[in-house]
């Protein structure tokens, strides 16, 4: 503690003369297991709050539910040598629920005082009924921020087996308990930057969890994923039963069916005409799914209720499917650290033995075509629960060459610098996403979706066609890749520039600038995703005007980016204009972002220029 | 064959409306609940808004007020029948309230009924939600949250759901008929005993149908308000508004007297200088009139030789510098002493305080009673302390001069209050009790100075230095978004760079941590512009003064709130490049906006033969459009985004 001290007031200066909003001088975590199902953590946290944008560093909070509480807390906060105290009345209690129910809530205090200040905070919080992870340790999440010492503490009962994932190795102690320490600082913080790698690669943090545990009367095993898998399933027990009715209805809808892949289509209708999410999120219930019988009365159900029940639905017409948890902002699963905690959505997997495939099946959101791994999925590693256990695998990704969005558009200009366009804006992979419900939004909003980011305004905007291969039968193999195009037509009063006898059209209305971060590179560049992006612009020019200047032709690439364009006058009276700007994923030194610069100087230049006619 | 059901149905629907039934829904149903015809669920789309996403086919609101032995209870029965058209509708099938837990509030809400109603296989099949479905739960320490499902919900569904609030709180909620989707038919029913005397208002655009009933029940008179309304079109929230709810078809209630003749008679509100009174009585003149926290130092500030205005932004900060503000508003400032021994306090606290400061500085304090735009214009008959939010000071000095000054925000200065508090009618009250309204709008001139001094390369690539100051509440504006970025660097990336696109470098910022009513930029930049063969075109319109996606709707519903007026000055000078001459010079160009107070006016000048320069002026004075003039805003904004693409054309001199 001595030498983290002479650290801090050796630094303080330097940090305080940097860009930091606030320093975390200290954050001291202690968690103590008193038995399999109930244990404790103390917190000591103390901030220095350098001004106004340091407060979200300054803030306690502690999500509260039916298996954690905050037993004990004060705290203080100190201007200028005069401390006043913070008490547990101070603090505000507030419901996290944005369902239909949940037991989360979140304990919260805001401190407030002239600058600079110090908050300082200790409190306990207990943990009961049952634990199947230790506290996160995450001590520094925001950029800004300098740490100058922070300690994870974990005391276990002698030979009680943990797990961990962390940015550094603990010191561990044995004796009538075993004692697991982590120790960090950071007093530079980390910056945030355009293209940087997660956040987990800069921050120090502690994953961990017991091996063996019991979290809501249930005892389980974390050793390996297999044993997850167990328990998990063991939740379902019971809750696949769906009233006789319920059973005759599936088999009656699907008596025509020749595959299991046509069951599957029939009853994933259904599940879309006949339920929809509601979060449901009670105690233990926050793992276990609500019988399928409930879902069938109620009509409606969250991620495990539907995803249940729809394999209930499917085992009640012969067709086996696996319930399965997934992480949907991490595509691994942390190397070596097996736990539930990881995981937050869960979906339904049909094998096709047939086909040697499996239908990856979201049943939250049944406007997703069936056959379709969307972008929270695709590419993730995956717990499959299954009667003898669960089983990693990973959900196949898609090659980047299907990531692509295009517009081809054909603008008929005028004299007075009005155009019409007519344009097909096509769309595949996860580009369709945003628009799986396209066709039922309103006519304003279609128009602006459609045109978002596109330098013009847009008048009389109608949609004449949308077509997409969402609903076809059958089976569409492992790549089937959604594909939707929107044809529409629109009026542009203002488009081309009217300059004496000169008319200055935008090239490319639909283009948008590549951002380009001013400052000098701190973190190594990580591209997560490649993509294609098309723009085909035929113009019909007006008559009596000359083509004074077209823009160049352009090739340009830098490490993970190439982009095309070219421009040609036609016999015809018109000019086409064609850019292409491809994004290949990658890793790449900071280096490296020199080149992008350079780079986004000219395509930003190429998307900006203008195509010049003068009278004749 | 389904679209033909459809039109039939349709056709049926609508040749049910009689001549003579102008106000008619165009939906015709029975309201009784349980009563939901085949049509209604046929229907699959809402001829009126065929983008609908669900339709309220009825709502009703019945006020009614039960006198027990408790005293009175104002129960507000809620029905509603909703169809579902299309699947993002389905969330209407959610419902979801809070009530209070306080013992005093005596609030409850009971009797949940919700029943969803299906055609299947031809026959309408009623779902009745089980109470498993309705949870209740602690929202914060001291709200309670309500929420409940109904079952079986699908595109085509018709959802019944009726429900009663109680409470001893003597208050009537708004009642409003129109909502983010349309609505058939809504009515509402407002019943108060004649020992209630109550004040109404109606607001919003629709036509409102209105009638009075009277009755007896048991032995005193009740009189009852009826409401109707057909066909009400959604209504949503848009930028460029401070306050939807205004703009809905709504009625407001306040509850002015209760009387029982020869035995009891209470005035709740009366006239304004009634709550004058009560401010005066309150801690808000309590808090200026106090002995001032911080006696020495501002002692000291008195008597220097500063100017007046110095002094009361020295005391402003002196009293900032002690106390921070907790960004809340509230009305009646707290403890003072609990106030500066925290370190924070609400605007409320902070504007006592510095006004307390103030008058022992021997100026002359008044507080000003604010409503925010945020929250509506003034009711007229809303008479009573809650019609305000908080309030401001305003500070008279020996000299004479007078000032408004809100103590609180960082970001403002004397006469420079935040846009929300820009208000036409805001309540003046001296110490004593005398009060009149003042208009907050037109204390300071917000001014944008903008120059520039440019080159151009024989390859197009723009060069030169760019000058920005921002007076009163433009500085504002962007000390704001100094405040809301992360570093300077973010705040450059994202309002220089992006704003304007251009490549920024060696800039400073003067101002934006200061209490001043002024910020200055200044930085170098450079910008591509277009070459081809021997022409090259240059733009020297360098800053977007009006983003080019505003107002990019066809339609808007409501009105447009400015958020105040302002005046651009802009000058450019441009050295041309070596070997190119101007071909031609733009002629001057003065624009005059419809529906709104609002000019620009360009103007080229070749000073020298290498030397163009470039002169704009834009000047908006106007608060606010009324809905009707929005077609003249929308083309407004896209004729100056068309001047601001005004193109030099500079061409290779021969050789």
């Amino acid at each position: 503690m001595k030498r983290l001290t002479l650290l801090a007031a050796l630094l303080l200066p330097v940090l305080q003369a940097g860009a930091q909003h606030a320093t975390i001088m200290t954050e001291e975590l202690v968690y103590e297991q008193s038995s399999p199902v109930s244990g404790q953590y103390s917190v000591h946290r103390k901030v220095l709050v350098h001004n106004e944008k340091g407060l979200p560093t300054a803030s306690f909070w502690e999500y509260t539910d039916a298996f954690h509480s905050v037993a004990s807390f004060s705290g203080s906060i100190t201007y200028q040598g005069k401390s006043r105290k913070i008490r547990k009345d101070d603090l505000i209690n507030h419901s996290l629920t944005d369902g239909l129910a949940d037991d989360a809530a979140i304990c919260l205090y805001q401190p407030a005082s002239p600058y600079p200040f110090t908050v300082e905070y200790d409190y306990t919080v207990s943990c009961k009924k049952g634990i199947a992870s230790f506290p996160t340790f995450l001590p520094l999440d925001r950029e800004n921020v300098s740490l100058v010492g922070a300690s994870y503490t974990l005391i276990v009962p002698a030979g009680f087996a943990i797990q961990y994932f962390a940015s550094a190795e603990p010191v561990v102690e044995k004796g009538k308990t075993d004692r697991y320490q982590w120790k960090f600082a950071m007093p530079d913080g980390f910056r945030e930057e355009h293209l940087m790698p997660s956040f987990l690669t800069f921050v120090p943090y502690v994953y961990a969890s017991p091996v063996e545990f019991s979290y809501g009367g249930k005892t389980g095993s974390q050793r390996n994923w297999k044993d997850i898998g167990l328990w998990l399933y063991g939740l379902q027990e019971g809750a696949q039963d769906l009233p006789d009715e319920a059973v005759a209805k599936f088999r009656e809808m699907t008596k025509d069916c020749k595959t299991p892949e046509e069951k599957v289509a029939v009853l994933y209708r259904y599940l879309r005409d006949n339920t929809r999410y509601v979060s449901i999120q009670l105690g233990i219930g926050g793992l276990k799914p609500f019988p399928a019988s409930t879902v069938y009365k109620s009509g409606f159900g969250d991620c495990k209720a539907l995803s249940n029940f729809l394999r209930a639905a499917l085992a009640a017409v012969g067709v086996e499917s696996d319930y399965y948890a997934v992480s949907t902002s991490h595509a691994t699963l942390f190397p070596g650290y097996v736990s539930i905690g990881q995981m937050n959505h869960v979906m339904l997997a049909v094998p096709l033995k047939e086909h040697r495939d499996t239908l990856w099946v979201e049943c939250t959101n049944p406007a997703i075509p069936l056959g379709y791994r969307h972008e929270d999925v695709a590419g993730h590693e995956v717990l499959l629960v299954k009667q003898d256990g669960g089983e990693r695998v990973r959900v196949p990704s898609y090659p980047d060459s299907l990531r692509c969005s295009s517009v081809r558009a054909e603008i008929t200009v005028r004299a007075d610098g009005s155009a019409s366009l007519k344009a097909v804006k096509s769309l595949r992979l996860d580009r369709t996403e945003p628009y799986l419900d396209f066709s039922s939004e309103k006519p304003e909003d279609q128009a602006r979706i459609l045109t978002s980011g596109w330098n013009l305004h847009a008048e009389n905007l109608r949609v004449q066609s949308i077509q997409d291969n969402f609903n076809q039968p059958g089976y569409r193999g492992r790549d089937f890749c959604p594909q939707m195009d929107i044809s529409f037509t629109a009026d542009v009063f203002q488009f081309a520039k009217v300059n004496g006898n000169r008319l200055f059209i935008p090239a490319n209305p639909m283009a948008k600038s590549l951002y380009v971060q001013r400052q000098e590179r701190v973190n190594d560049i990580r591209v997560g995703e490649g993509s294609t992006l098309t723009d085909t612009v035929v113009f019909h020019l007006p008559a009596g005007y000359r083509i004074e200047s077209l823009p160049k032709d352009v090739e340009e690439s830098c490490d993970w980016d190439t982009f095309s364009s070219r421009i040609r006058a036609g016999e015809d009276g018109t000019v086409t204009l064609v850019q292409t700007f491809v994004i290949q994923k990658g890793a790449f030194p900071k280096e490296r972002y020199e080149s992008y610069r350079a780079f986004a100087k000219v395509v930003n230049r190429s998307y900006a220029a203008s195509i010049v006619l003068v009278k004749e | 064959m389904k679209q033909n059901v459809f039109l039939v149905v349709v056709c049926a629907i609508l040749m049910a409306l009689a001549p003579g039934t102008l106000f008619a829904q165009s939906i015709k149903i029975d309201k009784k609940y349980g009563n939901v015809s085949k049509a209604e669920l046929e229907m699959t789309v809402y001829p009126l808004d065929t983008s609908a996403v669900a339709l309220y086919l009825y709502k009703e609101v019945n006020y009614s007020v039960e006198i027990d032995p408790g005293g009175f209870a104002f129960i507000k029965k809620e029905r509603e029948r909703v169809k579902i058209l299309k699947e993002a509708g389905k969330e209407y099938g959610d419902y979801e309230e809070f009530y209070s837990t306080e013992s005093t509030a005596g609030e409850s809400i009971s009797g949940i009924k919700v029943t969803t109603y299906n055609l299947e296989n031809g026959s309408v099949v009623a779902t009745k939600m089980s109470k498993d479905y309705v949870f209740r739960e602690d929202y914060t320490d001291a709200v309670k949250r309500v929420a409940f499902s109904a079952q079986n919900v699908k595109v085509g569904s018709v959802i019944e759901t009726e429900y009663t609030y109680r409470t001893r709180l003597w208050n009537i909620d708004d009642i409003f008929f129109q909502f983010s989707i349309p609505v058939n038919w809504a009515t509402a029913e407002v019943a108060v005993p004649e020992y209630l005397k109550v004040n109404r208002i109606s607001r919003g655009f629709e036509n409102l149908e209105h009638k009075m009933e009277e009755r007896v029940l048991m032995n005193y008179r009740v009189f009852a308000d009826k409401f109707a309304c057909y066909d009400i079109p959604a209504i949503r929230d848009e930028k460029f508004l401070y306050d939807i709810d205004q703009y809905r078809l709504s009625v407001l209630y306040q509850i002015r007297s209760f009387e029982i003749p020869g035995i009891y008679y209470k005035d709740y509100t009366a006239d304004w200088q009634n709550v004058d009174q009560m401010i005066v009585e309150s801690n808000i003149v309590r808090g200026i009139k106090a002995t001032t926290r911080f006696k020495d130092e501002v002692a000291g500030i008195a008597a220097s030789d500063r100017t007046d205005e110095e002094k009361i932004v020295a005391i402003r900060n002196l009293v900032a510098s002690r106390v921070t503000w907790d960004k809340k508003n509230r009305l009646v400032p707290g403890n003072a002493a609990e106030v500066v021994k925290n370190g924070s306090g609400s605007r409320a606290d902070l504007n006592a305080l510095t006004g307390s400061a103030l008058r022992a500085a021997g100026f002359d304090v008044k507080p000003v009673m604010v409503r925010m735009r945020s929250n509506g214009n003034l009711v007229p008959f809303h008479v009573s302390l809650d019609a305000y939010d908080t309030f401001i000071l305003q500070v008279t000095g020996p000299g004479g001069q007078t000032y408004y000054l809100d103590a609180a925000p960082s970001d403002g200065y004397l006469n420079v209050l935040s846009d929300n508090f820009l208000v036409e009618k805001a309540r003046l009250l001296s110490l004593d009790g005398q009060g009149s309204w003042v208009d907050l709008r037109h204390l300071c001139k917000n001014i944008y100075l903008a120059s520039a001094t440019v080159r151009v390369d024989a390859e197009g690539l723009m060069t030169g230095e760019i000058s920005e100051k921002m007076f009163n509440n433009l500085s504002q504006t962007v000390k704001r978004a100094y405040g809301k970025a992360s570093d300077q660097e973010e705040f450059v990336d994202e309002n220089i760079e992006k704003d304007h696109n251009l490549t920024v470098d060696r800039f400073t910022i003067s101002g934006s941590d200061e209490y001043t009513p002024q910020v200055q930029m200044a930085y170098s930049f450079e910008k591509q512009q277009e070459v081809a063969g021997d022409m090259m075109y240059v733009n020297l319109f360098l800053l977007n003064f009006h983003d080019p996606s505003t107002f990019k709707e066809e339609v808007r519903r409501v009105p447009v709130d400015f958020m105040y007026p302002y005046r651009i000055n802009y000058t450019v000078n441009m050295i041309i490049p070596e070997g190119y001459e101007l071909e031609e010079l733009p002629k001057p160009a003065a624009y005059k906006a419809q529906g709104i107070k609002s000019q620009a006016f360009v103007q080229f000048r070749q000073a020298d033969v290498n030397v163009v320069s470039m002169s704009f002026s834009f000047v908006l004075d106007s608060y606010f459009a009324p809905t009707e003039a929005y077609k003249d805003v929308r083309a407004w904004y896209e004729m100056l985004t068309s001047m601001y693409n005004t193109t030099l054309v500079l061409k290779k001199k021969a050789v």
